[in-house]
């Protein structure tokens, strides 16, 4: 049972380091995306969604291939005695990766959502525009972001197949429930076990699911209530 | 011109469905099914090019860790012959009923050894002993359902270094992860057999444990009964244990059991 324990902890302490981890990425990429016309963005917002459509295990050995000790930039980190391969660092690392797009897709159509002309009235009034996108754009869009931050750990709880490559599976350290079930299906007896893991898993997707569709429309009604205040 | 639209969209509407109907039209014989422990996948490709030689039906291979082979034809999985990297697994899936008892034939025998990546530098491990030196900071070994990872366990158990160790293992899901995780040089030794060390050219054998320190390694095949070509089955285990395909067996570093 410490197994179960250990796994649901690990599951969770994952998927909450995946939501802070890409607040800072999220937000950037999705203003940059929703609010800014550059060459190369296409470029940019295909790099940012590959992972949501790359097999994960794909995704799991590009990383292995940047963060193994053999690895792109994985062998300078072992230089200085960070080894990143089948640690806690690397299952947030293969959570985050993929489950980054989905934050900032959401980020981006939240952002993309609030109409453009507030911010530039804000700009008028003589408001810097860093100070423009934290007092203006990010409240309006705040419950669209807190929606891809629930889906990103929803998404998280679910990562196995670049999790399994890049941080294999030890216990109490990268064997998330995903992991946990995988490998309790081999053993003769890890029947209840399996099912307590899979009972958890669900009411877990589903909180968040619920979380999710609550966020999105407190988003739908804010803008509503906003676009009224205007006639 | 609308004509020609439809037709355009005529000839797209076949081409998907071209592509969709290939897979299910485009045997029209049915393969052999065979389910094998992943340390086989590189030599019954080369008996099955014999088998096809002599005019059998196409081999279709599931190679994975035995225990998930086992759970596989558990829940009816196609296939018509299994082959364990143990014995255990065959006593339960016979004792279960869903292999058939008569056709069970071992076949091959192997060793376990211990294998460190090639690139690394460092006095070779001799003995399960010397993997308690601290560089060995991570040991890939195959999880503790499968074969491969029984026997190592068992070996280090009676080498007494089991406990010491354990904290330093990375369990893969087949013995075939744990070397490729050596060959990637992620691991500083992995626990394998010794025809996966031979198989892989980025890894380097260091030493092989004692036979009597873990139960002897056997891999035995069976007919699965719910074969819908149980005949054709007993004939690719009988190919197996033949003289014809003895030799790549051997060349592999398998012991051909008789």
């Amino acid at each position: 049972m410490t197994e179960v324990g250990s796994a649901v902890r690990l599951s969770i302490e994952i998927a909450l380091w995946c939501v802070v981890l890409g607040v800072a990425p999220a937000l950037g990429l999705g203003w940059v995306l929703a609010r800014r016309k550059f060459r190369g963005k296409s470029i940019v917002s295909m790099v940012v969604l590959a992972p949501l459509v790359l097999p994960p295990v794909v995704t799991g050995l590009v990383l292995l291939d940047l963060l193994g000790r053999a690895g792109t930039f994985g062998g300078a980190l072992a230089a200085i005695g960070v080894e990143v391969p089948f640690t806690f660092a690397a299952a947030v690392i293969a959570a985050f990766v993929v489950g980054l797009p989905l934050y900032v897709m959401a980020a981006r159509s939240a952002i993309e959502a609030v109409d453009p002309r507030y911010e530039e009235v804000s700009w008028t009034l003589g408001v810097t525009p860093w100070r423009t996108f934290w007092r203006v754009a990010l409240p309006l869009a705040l419950p669209g972001v807190a929606a891809g931050a629930v889906l990103v750990f929803a998404r998280a709880l679910g990562e196995f197949g670049a999790t399994v490559v890049l941080a294999g599976n030890v216990e109490g350290e990268t064997r998330t429930i995903a992991l946990a079930v995988y490998h309790l299906l081999d053993a003769p007896r890890g029947g209840s076990a399996t099912r307590i893991l899979a009972a958890t898993s669900l009411a877990l997707s589903f909180a968040a699911l619920v979380g999710y569709e609550l966020l999105v429309r407190w988003q739908r009604r804010r803008l509503e209530l906003h676009d009224a205040y205007e006639r | 011109m609308t004509g020609a639209i439809v037709l355009r969209q005529a000839t797209a509407v076949l081409g998907v469905l071209c592509i969709l109907t290939t897979h299910a039209c485009g045997r029209d014989h049915r393969p052999l099914r065979v389910s094998a422990a992943a340390s086989l996948a590189d030599v019954l490709p080369p008996v099955a090019r014999a088998w096809r030689r002599r005019g059998g039906p196409e081999v279709a291979f599931n190679f994975d860790a035995t225990p998930r082979l086992a759970r596989q034809i558990r829940a009816g999985a196609p296939s018509d012959v299994v082959v364990s990297a143990d014995v255990e697994w065959v006593d339960t899936l016979e004792h279960e009923g869903l292999v058939l008892e008569r056709s069970r034939r071992r076949l091959l025998g192997n060793e376990l050894v211990t294998v460190v990546p090639a690139a690394r530098a460092g006095a070779m491990p001799r003995s399960a002993g010397d993997l308690a030196a601290p560089r060995f900071a991570r040991i890939a070994i195959a999880g503790p359902n499968v074969p491969a990872g029984r026997y190592a366990r068992a070996a280090l158990r009676s080498a007494g270094a089991l406990d010491r160790l354990a904290p330093r293992f990375i369990e893969a899901d087949s013995v075939r992860s744990a070397l490729a995780w050596a060959a990637r040089a992620e691991v500083d030794a992995a626990i394998v057999y010794r025809t996966d060390a031979l198989a892989e050219r980025r890894v380097t054998l260091a030493f092989t444990f004692p036979e009597s320190s873990h139960p002897p390694i056997v891999y035995e095949a069976a007919v699965v009964r719910r074969s819908a070509e149980p005949e054709a089955a007993a004939d690719f285990i009988e190919l197996c244990a033949s003289d014809e395909t003895r030799g790549i067996f051997e060349r592999a570093g398998f012991r051909v059991l008789r």
